[in-house]
């Protein structure tokens, strides 16, 4: 594959291009070689990679606007933006540092915020709205979502999140009440690795594109 | 294909200064310009005078000599510059047939050609620069002072004029093509300016045209100014990121074939289509969501009048029983001479009474107001004019 590689600079990185612009940020094995244009976001346990691409300043949904065109739509979107910010203030506890790759939350947490932010006790109906919008964020790769361990992660996407960004986001954490603190892991020690997690749904398109580079 | 446009464009330019010139005069004529061709025409014509010598040319010489162009586009052109006196007979009697051409107009058509090609920048400098010798040369008068100064008056009036209305009326794309009126202007206000101090210093009687000078100045700069700062704001980002502004890539994606189209997204990455998140949106949704949760939402209604007519009404009641419980004093009547002198002046006692007409006018309430004859007159009261009545209990 690096010698491949090394012989057609330019088609490799074109192929991997299209590769990200088709299927958005892919997870690939950590000895891939870097590609011009993508940014690196290191999974916490070095085993995988995801690749996206980088953002030039100033770049960004706002130009969209500015040209005319509408955003991609995201169905319920505020509910959807909410649940993110949920994740986000229970994934992301080390407030001074960049929020990739955060911590592991959990679905108990969540709920428990949401319904925090809602100012009543929690209802059966707030888990359909939850589930739903967590799918939705983790298929446009903004959350890591692993529906079988009720377990949350935010998302490789979140990298492309600069400084003043996260000022937007801190205010957010402060107005979402906190989460309750004890991190429900199910697991022992293999509890943080995030190994299983993407084995579902992520890792079909990364092995096949380990199949087809090889 | 680039040649061609930018010379479509420079003849559009060059059209539009002489049709700005020349609209009146043509009008009369029977005769605008509508077709840069001909301006050709015209420029052969006066080519053809110039080839001709002293002894001038008739209609028909010049329409031979004129072969490259259609035989009545010639001769209507030609009518039409004999009618502005661009052409004339060779000697003026009625079976005259030779003509003899002016140089002045072909002077204008040089000048206008270039004047439109640098956007008469360079000649409005020249000009300013001639009036600063003129008025600075020893022997010049009061007069030719105020001339020069009226002179610049109007031109900077036109210039800023038509800027602000450029501003406030048409597209940007309008105000790009011709920012040219904005190019340059603090060299220009710089030279006005010098032009104006000479003046007032050598005849200070002349303030008042001058007055008139500095006003034309300032309004030209402002006119600039909103001018620049509506490019720079329709502008925003794409010009931060280098782009081209919006109207070119349209036109472009919609002239462009598949590989040029190609050519240009080479090398540039896109990301995949995703909704995006911004933090503020999120803060919006967090914030909405917050609102929605604590309380349902009233149907949407002026904000103003959702203050609940129905408490308020119920408050009020009680309020008013307050304040009637408070007069009372656990009495069943108190004289109205009474409740406005315990208020003391008048403003109170006012207040007071308003709120007993109130009470009693409240149907739910069971107090009345009741006024007799007579009043009670004392200078030395808070209120010294009081009509006597009573404020009482009714008993059901």
């Amino acid at each position: 594959m690096t010698s491949e590689a090394v012989e057609t600079g330019r088609s490799y990185n074109a192929l991997w291009w299209a590769k990200v612009q088709s299927a958005g940020a892919l997870q690939v094995s950590p000895d891939t070689p870097a590609v011009a244009g993508l940014t690196r976001a290191a999974e916490p346990d070095g085993e995988s990679v995801w690749m996206l691409p980088t953002l030039p300043d100033g770049a960004g949904h706002s130009v969209l606007e500015e040209l005319g065109t509408p955003p991609v739509a995201v169905e319920q979107p505020n509910e959807t933006a909410r649940v993110l910010a949920i994740c986000v203030t229970c994934c992301w506890q080390d407030r001074s540092g960049p929020a990739w790759p955060g911590a592991v939350g959990t679905l108990t947490q969540i709920k428990a915020v949401y319904a925090g932010l809602r100012g009543r006790p929690e209802q059966s109906s707030d888990l359909t709205l939850i589930i739903g919008s967590l799918r939705r964020l983790h298929a446009t790769s903004w959350l890591i979502w692993n529906e079988k361990a009720g377990e949350v992660r935010l998302g490789p996407r979140v990298i492309t999140w600069g400084p003043s960004q996260l000022t937007g986001l801190r205010e957010i954490c402060r107005i979402l009440p906190d989460p309750p603190r004890a991190v429900l892991t199910p697991r022992g020690p293999t509890g943080p690795a995030p190994d299983p997690l993407p084995s579902e749904d992520a890792t079909p398109p990364a092995s096949a594109s380990a199949d087809g580079d090889t | 294909m680039d040649a061609t446009l930018l010379d479509a464009e420079a003849e559009a330019a060059v059209l539009r200064v002489y049709r700005q010139v020349f609209a009146v005069l043509a009008r009369e004529a029977g005769a605008m310009i509508v077709d840069p061709e001909l301006l050709d025409v015209d420029q052969a014509i006066l080519d053809a005078f110039a080839e001709a010598g002293s002894d001038g040319l008739t209609v028909e010489q010049a329409t031979l000599a004129c072969r490259g162009y259609r035989h009545d586009v010639i001769v209507r052109r030609f009518d039409v510059l004999r009618q502005y006196g661009a052409i004339t007979k060779l000697v003026d009697r009625p079976n005259e047939l030779r003509h003899r051409a002016a140089f002045a107009p072909y002077v204008m058509l040089m000048f206008l050609k270039r004047m439109s090609a640098q956007g008469g920048q360079a000649e409005l400098h020249q000009l300013l620069t001639l009036e600063a010798h003129s008025v600075s040369d020893p022997r010049a008068v009061a007069e030719q002072g105020q001339a020069s100064i009226e002179r610049l008056t109007k031109v900077f009036r036109l210039l800023g004029n038509e800027l602000s209305i450029l501003v406030s009326t048409s597209t940007t794309a309008q105000l790009r093509e011709n920012a040219q009126l904005a190019w340059g202007n603090e060299r220009l206000i710089e030279q006005a300016e010098k032009v104006h101090r000479i003046v007032l210093d050598r005849w200070p009687a002349l303030h008042r045209a001058c007055t008139q000078l500095r006003m034309s100045l300032a309004a030209y700069a402002d006119a600039v100014q909103l001018a620049a700062g509506r490019l720079v704001e329709r502008a925003g980002t794409t010009r931060a990121l280098g782009l081209l502004p919006i109207e070119t890539w349209l036109t472009f994606t919609r002239g462009s074939g598949t590989e040029v189209l190609a050519g240009v997204l080479d090398g540039l990455l896109f990301d995949a289509a995703a909704p995006e998140f911004s933090p503020e949106g999120m803060l919006e949704a967090v914030e909405s969501g917050r609102r929605t949760g604590t309380a349902r939402m009233a149907p949407p209604r002026p904000s103003s009048e959702t203050e609940a007519p129905e408490p308020t009404a119920a408050t009020d009641r009680e309020d008013l029983r307050a304040e009637a419980e408070r007069i009372l004093a656990g009495r069943d009547s108190v004289g109205i001479v009474d409740i406005v002198d315990d208020s003391g002046d008048w403003i109170t006692a006012r207040r007071v009474l308003a709120e007993l007409t109130a009470a009693h006018l409240h149907d739910e309430l069971d107090y009345e107001l009741v006024w007799s004859d007579g009043m009670r007159i004392d200078p030395s009261a808070g209120t010294p004019w009081a009509t006597h009545g009573s404020f009482r209990r009714v008993k059901r």
